[in-house]
C-alpha cells in the first residue's frame, strides 16, 4: 500500500517555493483517486463561485486576504504529502467537508459584505469573534453565524504562509510590540486596514482565549461599526460555581441576538442543532478509539484541522460533518478489522501540542515523511467535545458555555495549569513514544509553564521535543528554521537518520 | 521644600517585601495575605486577625530562575516575584490571594503552589478567582460569589478569620480611614505649586499597600498633617505636569527619574497607584458589605479587561478627566514589557488622548527595573520639552 | 453514432485528458503562483485604504 521506496521527495519542488513540478506518484490506484479527489474540489470552488460570482471576484480584487485562498489546491496537496490508502481517503473526506464548509461561508460574506452594495442578506449575518463556537445560535435558524478573522487570520494562514505579515506589520506600525500574541495581531491589523468586509447585523466579541484577544476586540470594534456584546464565559471553568454566570451570559447573548436582528429564538430548531453538534462529538470519540490503535487511518494534518474547523464553523448546524464522519469511521473500522497499517513509514507515534505554527500546517506531514513521526493526534482535538445536556434549556445553554471554556486553544491555556500539561497523559493514552511541544513564541498562557514542563520531562519516558513558531508570522522563524529544530533534535537525541534526506533542510521561503 | 519626617523611614520600609513592619504584624499574630491584582479587594486581606500586603520584588537583580521557568517572554514583573518566592522572600505569606486576570501573573501565582514555595507555614495555601470582564449586576454578583467562595471561605477554613458582616464592615472602616488620608495628601497634588512631590507620594501611597495598616496609620496620619502646613516652593521646580498612567509601577525610583526630567507626576493611574484605589467605599441602604466591596472593586476598576465599548472608551475619559481635574499638560502611558493588556491599551490611548482628544500624550515600555534609564531619560526629557515649549506658546490653555 | 453523442463524447474525453495533464504537472497551482498571484499582489500594493485605529 505505501510506498516506502519514496526517496528525494524535495526534489520534486520548484526550488525556493512549495510549488510542484509534478504532483506526487502514489501508485497507479492511489493517484487515480487522487486526481478524482482533485476534481472534487475543482467542483467545491465552481460551487464557491456559484454563490455570488460578481461578489467574489471583487471580493478577490478588493481583499489582499482573498487573494491567499487561491492556494487552496496546493494547501490540500501539502495535506495529502505521503498518505496512501485508507490514510489517502481519510485525509480527503475530512479536507473536502473542510473545503466544502468554509468555501461557503466566505461565498456568504462576499454576498453580504455592503462594501459592493446593501442587501437584506447582510442583515442574516451574525458575527462571532476568533473561534466562537457557534451552538449559541443554534436557536436562529434563519440567521448565519459566520466567524470572523477566523477567515483574514487563522484559515488564510493555512493557505499561505505570506498571508498574515502584512496585516501584522500594520498593527506593529500603530504601535503593538512584537511580541504581541499574533493571531490578536493580525486581527488588529486587518480592522486598522480596513479588510474586513462591512458584513453582519451584529457581532458577538469574547475573551477567547487570552488575554490578547480581549485587547484586540475592542480594537476591532472601532472599525466595525456594528452593534456588539462582549460574551464573557468565566475563565476559571473547572469550578463549577461559574456555571450561574455563564448561564446569565449565554441568556444575554441571545437576548442580545434577538433585539439585533428581529430574529425570534426557536426551541425546536435549537434542539435540532444541538443534538448534531452531540453526535459531532460522539464521532470525535469513536474516532480516538481507533486513533489509540496502530490500525488507524486518522493521522497527520488533517484530523486536528478537521476538529478545528467544526468545532468553529459547524457546531451541530452542518450536517456535512456528520456523514464525513460516518465514511472516516467505516473506513477506520475496515483498517482495524483487516489490522491494516495505514502509516507504514511510521517509527514514533507523538501528541502535538501547543500553539501551532499556523505558517505550516503541514508540519506532521513532513514529520512523517521526513523521520517517520506520525502525529496521532494534536492539541486542537481535545478542545470542546462537550457533550450538551438535553435534559433542560438552561442546562443546555450552560453547556454551550462549558462547550465555549473548552475551546480551542482556551481550553488549553485557562482554568489552571493542569491543563495544559494534559499532554502528558494523552500521549499515553494514544501509546505514544513523544510529545512535540509547539513553542509559539508569542503565547504567554503556555510559555509560562516552560520550566514546568521542561522539570517533568526529566521524570517522563515520553520524549519532548520543543520546536518553535511564531504563529503566523514565519519572517521571525521559518519553516526551514523550525527543520533544524527537529533534524538537530533527531539526530542528537533520537540518533537517528531521516527516511528522506531531501526532505531535511530546503528552502521554501517564498513559496504559499 | 523641606524634607517630610517619615520620608527616609518609608522609603527603608519599601527596600524589602519582608519588611519591620510585616514582620511586627506577624509578631503580632496577624495573618500576612499576599496579593498582586486589583481585582482581589485589598479590604478584604484588611479583616480582624489579618493584614494586607501587595507583593513586590524590590532591589531585584537578576532573574535567571524565574526566566528558566517562564521564559524571558513573559513580564518581568511575574518573573520578579518568582524569583524572589524562589528564593525565600516570600517565606512570611500565610496566604496569596489571587485571581485569573491577567495571564502571566496568574501563572506565577500557580508557581507558588506547583514549587511549594513559602515553606514556613504548612497551612499556607494560593486561592484563585475567577473575575468578570464586565461590571453589571450580573457580573457583580458571580464576583461576589467568587470572593465568597475563593477568598473568604478558604481563609475562614484554614484559620478561622471571622468572615461576618461586621468583620467586613470593620475592614472597610479601615479602608476608608487609611483611604482618607491618602486622598487628602493626592489632592494636594492638584495646586499650582504641590507641597509634595510625585516621588513622594508614590513611596507613601506604596506603603500603605505593602504595610500593615495598623502599624503604618499613624506616621501617615502625621504626614499629611506636615504636608498640609509644608511650604512649598516659590517657583515650581517641574516644567510640566503629567498623568501617569499604565500597567505595574511599584518602583518609586521609576517616578523620581521622570521628576529628574523636569516633570511632576500629578497623578497616578496605575496598578499600586492611588486612582482608582483610595476611593471611599459606601455601604448601600439594604446592601451587605460584601456586596459593597464586590460593587466597588468591579466598578472603579481601570483595568483594561473591561471589554464593553462603554468601560472601554470610559477608561481614555477618565485619564482625560484626570488631565482636567489635576491640571496636566500630558500623559505618559507606561506598559510593562510582554503585557498583553497595556500594550493594546497603550495603543488606543495614546492614539484617542493625542488624536482626538488632543491631550500630549506618549507611550513608553519598560522593565520592572529601572534598567534603561538611559534610553527612558532621553524620551522623557524630549517629551517634557515638547509640553514646555506648547505651554510657553500658550497652546494648551 | 449519433452527433450530439460524439461532441459529448469529446468534449468528455478531452476534459478528461486536460484535467489530467493539469493535475499531474500541477498547472492549476503554476498558474496561479506565477501568473495570477503577482498580479494581484501588484494591485494590493497600489491600493489607498482607510488606515486607521
Amino acid at each position: 500500500m505505501a510506498d516506502k521506496k519514496i526517496m528525494d521527495e524535495q526534489n520534486r519542488f520548484i526550488e525556493g517555493t512549495n510549488i510542484e513540478k509534478h504532483r506526487e506518484w502514489r501508485g497507479l490506484k492511489d493517484t487515480w483517486y487522487d486526481y478524482t479527489q482533485w476534481i472534487k474540489l475543482l467542483v467545491i470552488v465552481m460551487k464557491f463561485v456559484a454563490i455570488s460570482p460578481f461578489r467574489i471576484a471583487r471580493g478577490v480584487l478588493e481583499y489582499r486576504w482573498m487573494g491567499s485562498y487561491l492556494a487552496a489546491f496546493n494547501m490540500r496537496d501539502r495535506c495529502m504529502e505521503g498518505l496512501r490508502g485508507p490514510a489517502l481517503q481519510v485525509a480527503n473526506e475530512q479536507l473536502n467537508t473542510i473545503m466544502s464548509a468554509t468555501t461557503t461561508q466566505i461565498g456568504q460574506m462576499m454576498k453580504g459584505d455592503r462594501r459592493f452594495g446593501d442587501n437584506d442578506f447582510a442583515k442574516k449575518i451574525v458575527l462571532l469573534e476568533q473561534t466562537m463556537p457557534p451552538e449559541i445560535m443554534a436557536g436562529f435558524p434563519n440567521l448565519i453565524p459566520i466567524p470572523l478573522e477566523v477567515y483574514q487570520g487563522l484559515l488564510n494562514c493555512y493557505m499561505d504562509q505570506n498571508a498574515c505579515p502584512f496585516y501584522i506589520d500594520v498593527m506593529e506600525n500603530a504601535g503593538l510590540p512584537a511580541d504581541s500574541c499574533r493571531l490578536s495581531a493580525n486581527a488588529t491589523g486587518v480592522a486598522i486596514n480596513d479588510d474586513f468586509p462591512k458584513i453582519g447585523a451584529c457581532v458577538i466579541e469574547n475573551n477567547m482565549p487570552c488575554d490578547s484577544s480581549t485587547m484586540n476586540s475592542q480594537v476591532i470594534d472601532r472599525r466595525l461599526g456594528l452593534p456588539s456584546l462582549p460574551a464573557e464565559v468565566p475563565m476559571r471553568w473547572e469550578d463549577r460555581n461559574t456555571d450561574k454566570y455563564s448561564l446569565v451570559q449565554m441568556k444575554r447573548i441571545i437576548k442580545f441576538v434577538e433585539d439585533s436582528t428581529g430574529e425570534k429564538f426557536d426551541e425546536q430548531a435549537f434542539w435540532d442543532v444541538i443534538n448534531r453538534h452531540n453526535k459531532e462529538v460522539s464521532n470525535e470519540m469513536e474516532k480516538w478509539e481507533f486513533m489509540q490503535t496502530p490500525y488507524s487511518p486518522i493521522g497527520g494534518t488533517v484530523g486536528a484541522l478537521y476538529h478545528a474547523t467544526y468545532f468553529t464553523f459547524s457546531g451541530g448546524r452542518n450536517p456535512a460533518f456528520v456523514k464525513t464522519d460516518e465514511k472516516v469511521l467505516k473506513i477506520a473500522k475496515d483498517c482495524y478489522e483487516q489490522k491494516l497499517n495505514a502509516f507504514p513509514k511510521a517509527r514514533h507515534r507523538a501528541i502535538m501540542w501547543g500553539g501551532p505554527a499556523c505558517y505550516w500546517p503541514q508540519f506532521p506531514n513532513w514529520l512523517y515523511n521526513c523521520w517517520g513521526i506520525l502525529v496521532v493526534a494534536a492539541m486542537d482535538s481535545f478542545s470542546g467535545n462537550v457533550t450538551i445536556p438535553t435534559t433542560s434549556l438552561d442546562d443546555a445553554l450552560v453547556g454551550i458555555a462549558r462547550n465555549h471554556e473548552t475551546g480551542v486553544m482556551r481550553r488549553h491555556l485557562t482554568g489552571g495549569w493542569q491543563h495544559l500539561v494534559e499532554f502528558w497523559g494523552e500521549a499515553e493514552k494514544f501509546s505514544c513514544d513523544m510529545v512535540i511541544l509547539n513553542n509559539d513564541i508569542t503565547c504567554k498562557g503556555a510559555l509560562g509553564l516552560t520550566g514546568v514542563i521542561l522539570d517533568q520531562a526529566k521524570d517522563k519516558k515520553t520524549r519532548l521535543m520543543m520546536v518553535s513558531n511564531d504563529m503566523f508570522n514565519h519572517v521571525t522563524i521559518s519553516r526551514a528554521d523550525m527543520r533544524k529544530e527537529v533534524n538537530d533534535y533527531m539526530r542528537a537525541v533520537m540518533q537517528e537518520e531521516p527516511l528522506d534526506a531531501s526532505l531535511c533542510d530546503y528552502d521554501d521561503y517564498e513559496g504559499w | 521644600m523641606k524634607d517630610l519626617k517619615h520620608l527616609i523611614y518609608f522609603e527603608n520600609l519599601l527596600q524589602q517585601a519582608d519588611n519591620e513592619l510585616v514582620e511586627q504584624g506577624r509578631k503580632d499574630g496577624k495573618l500576612a495575605l499576599g496579593y498582586t491584582c486589583y481585582f482581589v479587594p485589598e479590604t478584604l486581606l484588611n479583616l480582624p486577625g489579618c493584614f494586607s500586603t501587595r507583593l513586590r520584588a524590590p532591589n531585584t537583580g537578576s532573574i535567571d530562575v524565574g526566566t528558566y521557568y517562564m521564559t524571558n517572554k513573559i513580564c518581568s514583573y511575574t518573573r520578579s516575584i518568582l524569583e524572589r518566592g524562589i528564593e525565600g522572600g516570600y517565606n512570611y505569606l500565610d496566604a496569596l490571594l489571587s485571581s485569573e486576570t491577567c495571564q502571566m501573573m496568574h501563572r506565577g501565582h500557580e508557581h507558588f503552589e506547583l514549587l511549594g514555595l513559602v515553606k514556613n507555614n504548612p497551612k499556607f495555601f494560593m486561592s484563585m478567582m475567577d473575575v468578570p470582564f464586565s461590571d453589571s449586576d450580573n457580573a457583580v454578583d458571580h464576583y461576589e460569589d467568587q470572593i465568597k467562595t475563593k477568598l473568604l471561605q478558604p481563609l475562614h477554613d484554614v484559620y478561622g478569620v471571622d468572615i461576618s458582616d461586621d468583620a467586613v464592615r470593620k475592614a472597610i472602616e479601615d479602608h476608608n480611614e487609611i483611604s482618607a488620608i491618602i486622598t487628602e495628601i493626592g489632592d494636594l497634588r492638584k495646586l499650582p505649586i504641590p507641597p509634595i512631590t510625585g516621588y513622594e507620594f508614590h513611596v507613601i501611597q506604596l506603603v500603605s499597600e505593602v504595610c500593615p495598616h495598623y502599624l503604618v496609620m499613624d506616621k501617615l496620619r502625621e504626614t499629611l498633617e506636615e504636608v498640609k502646613k509644608r511650604a512649598p516652593e516659590k517657583k515650581p521646580w517641574f516644567r510640566a505636569r503629567i498623568v501617569l498612567t499604565g500597567s505595574e509601577i511599584d518602583d518609586p525610583g521609576f517616578t523620581k527619574l521622570l521628576e529628574d526630567c523636569g516633570a511632576m507626576v500629578v497623578a497616578d493611574r496605575y496598578c499600586y497607584g492611588s486612582l482608582p484605589g483610595r476611593e471611599q467605599i459606601e455601604i448601600k441602604d439594604g446592601e451587605t458589605a460584601l456586596r459593597a466591596v464586590a460593587r466597588h472593586y468591579l466598578r472603579t476598576s481601570q483595568c483594561p479587561r473591561f471589554m464593553e465599548t462603554e468601560r472601554s472608551t470610559g477608561r481614555r475619559e477618565y485619564v482625560k478627566q484626570l488631565v482636567n481635574e489635576y491640571h496636566a499638560d500630558g500623559v505618559i502611558y507606561t506598559q510593562m514589557k510582554f503585557c498583553e493588556f497595556w500594550s493594546y491599551e497603550r495603543v488606543l490611548g495614546v492614539h484617542v488622548l493625542y488624536e482626538e482628544m488632543g491631550v500630549p500624550t506618549i507611550g513608553i515600555e519598560r522593565e520592572y527595573t529601572v534598567t534603561s534609564a538611559g534610553q527612558l531619560r532621553t524620551r522623557f526629557q524630549a517629551f517634557i520639552e515638547s509640553l514646555e515649549i506648547k505651554n510657553i506658546q500658550g497652546g494648551n490653555k | 453514432m449519433n452527433k450530439t453523442v460524439k461532441t459529448l463524447l469529446i468534449l468528455g474525453v478531452g476534459g478528461f485528458a486536460a484535467t489530467l495533464v493539469m493535475y499531474w504537472f500541477n498547472l492549476d497551482n503554476k498558474m496561479i503562483y506565477y501568473g495570477v498571484r503577482p498580479l494581484l499582489n501588484k494591485l494590493y500594493d497600489k491600493q489607498k485604504r482607510d488606515v486607521r485605529i
